[in-house]
């Protein structure tokens, strides 16, 4: 079997991810930050110490500005949902995933708008243009940092300049990114980062968190659940500081578990090392496909592009081609929007969608090879 | 003798950071259940020695870690 549907869930995971959820869930599993009891504190000490690791990663100095959630989709919705009011106006990329559009959609009805920041063909944001899309009334910029349709990598140092020197906050969606690319919230002005634990992290899914930066107040966002925290019981008002204000009901700590150890991993290897592992299969692939007669690739061989690779096949549809390379080559991959009609929309692939190949730190270059002759094969036989 | 004071915290999270950040600068500190007599909700403090209140206090001030109170 080759995996390559990483863009959607990572797998395999390294070895520590499960050892490490096995361990708690047999030898630790009590709540975490409940009780003053050794177990709760060994619990308190995982989560505790998952945070620093994301904290790092992320390039915020104070842990405890990492909440954790249960993926990105929460974390978006904990941004949008917590920053704006009736009235308000959220300007996005015009590549984001459902986990934003559906949400701002829901927001309409609470008097929220938004509008889309000026792009190029591919979708990439063009960051001079972004002052002409401001309004009065635009509270959040949010842009999804790498687009899990084309792989498309959106500026978002230029991004967070601008968007700093206009006073706007500024959330990119790290689905894609977190754990591949560098990214420094200080650095990049970047005020929110919504990630999630299951694909480049390596960890399971069921994790992920909002990181909020050292300097950006979280007085501006609101809970979007509210209950028990363990921090003053007495108090039937929620919390105000961090994470206990965002982190209502027991945490996930056997996923965190898990998260940590992925993270911790990716750490050992770097990122850049990753990154160049990816780029040189994800290059592979797409010289191997462009040999294809019929074949229409949607992402392209450069500097700009992540490892996932988009394409379409004249004769066959999309769900077809994922359909045989599954069942006949064993070859496991994503047909159709992947959550996300706009982004389909902005590249020319709406509605058929395309099939997506998506290669993580796992994937060999024989994998590819073999990938690329199943592809060959099913195309000549159509 | 040594006297002992304690950091008492809203929540586990910012003990186990105040731990953290406390040993980066050697500053010796200890996480123990909170003594029934000062009471608490997150069920864990720092117990430190008094001659470092100083260092506690400038710690927990310029990391911003919220905590209930100080005991000495």
């Amino acid at each position: 079997m080759i995996y390559l549907d990483n863009s959607a869930t990572s797998f395999p995971k390294p070895e520590t991810v499960g050892q490490a959820m096995l361990n708690f869930i047999n030898n630790i599993g009590a709540n975490p930050g409940r009780s003053g009891h050794v177990l709760s504190i060994e619990a308190a000490k995982v989560v505790y110490y998952a945070r620093e690791e994301i904290a790092e990663l992320f390039g915020v100095s104070d842990p405890l500005r990492v909440v954790f959630s249960s993926n990105a989709t929460e974390s978006i919705n904990m941004a949008i949902k917590g920053m704006c009011k009736p009235g308000d106006h959220v300007l996005v990329s015009p590549m984001e995933h459902n986990a934003v559009m559906r949400c701002l959609e829901n927001c309409r009805s609470h008097d929220v708008s938004f509008s889309v920041l000026p792009s190029n063909d591919e979708g990439m944001v063009l960051v001079d243009k972004m002052a002409e899309a401001i309004l009065p009334n635009t509270v959040l910029i949010i842009v999804n940092h790498v687009s899990n349709v084309s792989g498309l990598i959106q500026p978002i140092r230029e991004i967070g300049k601008t968007a700093k020197e206009l006073n706007i906050p500024f959330l990119i969606d790290a689905a894609q990114s977190a754990g591949v690319f560098d990214i420094n919230m200080e650095t990049d002005n970047i005020d929110l980062v919504a990630f999630t634990g299951h694909k480049a992290l390596y960890g399971p899914q069921g994790t992920g968190g909002l990181v909020i930066a050292d300097e950006f107040s979280h007085d501006r966002i609101a809970p979007l659940k509210y209950g028990g925290t363990g921090s003053k019981s007495e108090c039937e008002v929620q919390p105000s500081f961090l994470p206990d204000k965002f982190e209502s009901g027991t945490q996930n700590a056997v996923g965190i578990a898990g998260l940590l150890e992925g993270v911790k991993y990716i750490k050992k290897i770097g990122l850049d090392n990753i990154r160049a592992k990816e780029k040189e299969l994800a290059k592979r692939l797409y010289e191997g496909l462009s040999s294809i007669p019929g074949i229409k690739i949607y992402s392209k061989n450069n500097e700009n592009y992540a490892s996932t690779i988009p394409f379409t096949i004249d004769s066959i549809t999309t769900s077809e081609i994922s359909d045989i390379l599954n069942e006949k080559y064993g070859v496991l991959c994503r047909a159709g929007l992947h959550c996300s009609p706009g982004a389909h929309s902005k590249i020319g692939t709406y509605p058929d969608g395309t099939a997506r190949l998506s290669p993580g730190w796992f994937t060999t270059q024989e994998e590819i090879d073999k990938t690329i002759e199943a592809i060959k094969e099913m195309v000549n036989g159509s | 003798m040594k006297s002992y004071g304690y950091v008492l915290f809203y929540s586990t999270s910012a003990a186990l950071r105040t731990e953290k950040v406390a040993k980066i600068l050697n500053i010796p500190v200890k996480l123990v259940s909170v003594p029934r007599q000062l009471g608490s909700d997150c069920g864990v403090c720092i117990q430190f020695d008094t001659a470092y209140e100083e260092g506690i206090r400038e710690l927990l001030e310029s990391k911003r870690i919220e905590y209930s109170r100080i005991h000495i």
